[in-house]
């Protein structure tokens, strides 16, 4: 039986366009690939550059933040203490101290 | 803070120990033997003491106890120190002048006012030299001259007072009051001062002392006393005469380094009288006074105010 020349045919791709596929997918792997490289390279310095601001951060901020942070919170507080103060202080002073009794009592000889 | 009160020495006594320690009660119950012991030694009015035999063999050397040694050699410091105003060989004038049995034995035969007593006049006896008496420590023996007794009376208690708040402060801050004679080891426990009180003849607080270590002592002619004749005597003799002192002055108070001192220079003062008495005072300076006078004045030395409760 012979084909007829109008049924359906498929068409093989021809090696040229194989070839071309091909090359456009190593193109975009390779792509892909130095995108990655790229991001690789892109990362060290950026990680460089956040590192040594937080080495600085342990070393300084012992002296400074911590320090100035909650001294900030306690001088708020203070006024607060500082006000129960005063009213108790001069409460204290007009209590008069009493005379202690004492232990024995030095007298003539009994 | 625990505290014992108990009698010896014919005197009432009080041994403080300031240390909340379960042992303190038991500690404090060892004072009273220490006193025991002490005034079997010491007493002139127990035939049997330690200082009645050495009285029995005056004119040569009698080895002593370490105890009699000590104490005979604190009288004789006070003698030199008060120039022989206070001195142990009063014994035989101290009979002289009728005080020659305890007041508890005397006191029997009490007058209403309970310290009051009336004596046989006697006649007044010179009083020997303190100087004449020899101590070899090497043998630890005391050689008193013929015609002296030894009277450790008021140096004895200062010393025992001494001597036991020295023994318990090794268990915490303590005081003891050996009959108005009063030795402090040093602070309270919280670091203060012990309140001492100050009272006058009648028993009337004066002053109230803070004192954080020492010694203070009260030496006065309101108590003790008897009467000859019309006359009212008293237990402190004056060594110039040989008699009771006659003095501007009832009651002495003094604060010194220690009772010994203090007991000492209470005496010195009261025999002295007022005015000359406060100039002996400021011209010591590790001592400071109070005195009371027989008119009801109460005069101070510089040095006092510092220690008084303000």
């Amino acid at each position: 039986m012979s084909k007829s020349p109008t049924s359906p045919i498929k068409k093989r791709p021809s090696p040229a366009t194989g070839f071309k596929w091909l090359i456009s997918l190593l193109a975009t792997v390779s792509t892909l690939t130095g995108w990655q490289a790229f991001a690789a390279q892109e990362a060290t310095p950026v990680n460089t550059q956040l590192s040594q601001p937080a080495a600085q951060e342990i070393a300084q901020p012992a002296v400074i933040q911590p320090v100035q942070q909650p001294s900030t919170l306690i001088e708020s507080q203070r006024p607060a203490l500082n006000k129960k103060a005063k009213v108790k202080v001069p409460a204290v002073r007009s209590a008069p101290q009493s005379r202690p009794a004492p232990v024995t009592t030095t007298r003539s000889s009994r | 803070m625990k505290s014992l009160e108990f009698r010896a020495m014919n005197c009432q006594m009080l041994a403080v120990l300031d240390t909340a320690h379960a042992q303190s009660v038991e500690w404090l119950a060892e004072v009273p033997l220490w006193f025991a012991d002490w005034e079997q030694r010491l007493s002139r009015f127990r035939i049997d003491s330690e200082l009645r035999q050495l009285n029995r063999n005056r004119g040569r050397a009698f080895p002593v106890s370490s105890v009699l040694w000590d104490v005979v050699q604190a009288a004789l410091r006070a003698a030199a120190t008060s120039g022989g105003l206070v001195t142990p060989t009063l014994l035989t004038a101290m009979e002289s002048a009728g005080y020659d049995r305890s007041f508890s034995s005397l006191q029997l035969s009490a007058q209403p006012s309970g310290a009051s007593i009336y004596l046989k006049t006697k006649t007044p006896m010179a009083v020997k030299d303190w100087q004449a008496i020899e101590c070899s420590a090497q043998t630890r023996s005391i050689r008193l001259p013929l015609g002296v007794q030894l009277d450790l009376g008021g140096i004895a208690k200062g010393w025992a007072a001494q001597q036991a708040v020295q023994k318990l402060s090794q268990h915490g801050p303590a005081l003891v009051d050996a009959g108005g004679d009063i030795a402090i080891s040093g602070p309270r426990a919280d670091g203060t001062a012990w309140p001492i009180g100050v009272t006058d003849p009648d028993g009337h607080e004066v002053e109230v002392l803070m004192l954080s270590g020492g010694g203070v002592a009260t030496s006065g002619r309101d108590y003790r006393r008897w009467q000859q004749g019309d006359r009212w005597q008293h237990h402190i003799l004056d060594p110039r005469t040989g008699q009771p002192a006659q003095t501007d002055v009832l009651t002495v108070t003094i604060i010194a380094p220690t009772a010994c001192e203090a007991e000492m220079a209470a005496k010195v003062v009261l025999i002295l009288g007022s005015q000359a008495g406060l100039q002996w005072l400021e011209a010591h300076p590790s001592f400071a006074g109070l005195l009371i006078l027989e008119e009801g004045r109460i005069l101070r030395s510089r040095r006092f105010k510092s220690y008084v409760w303000s």
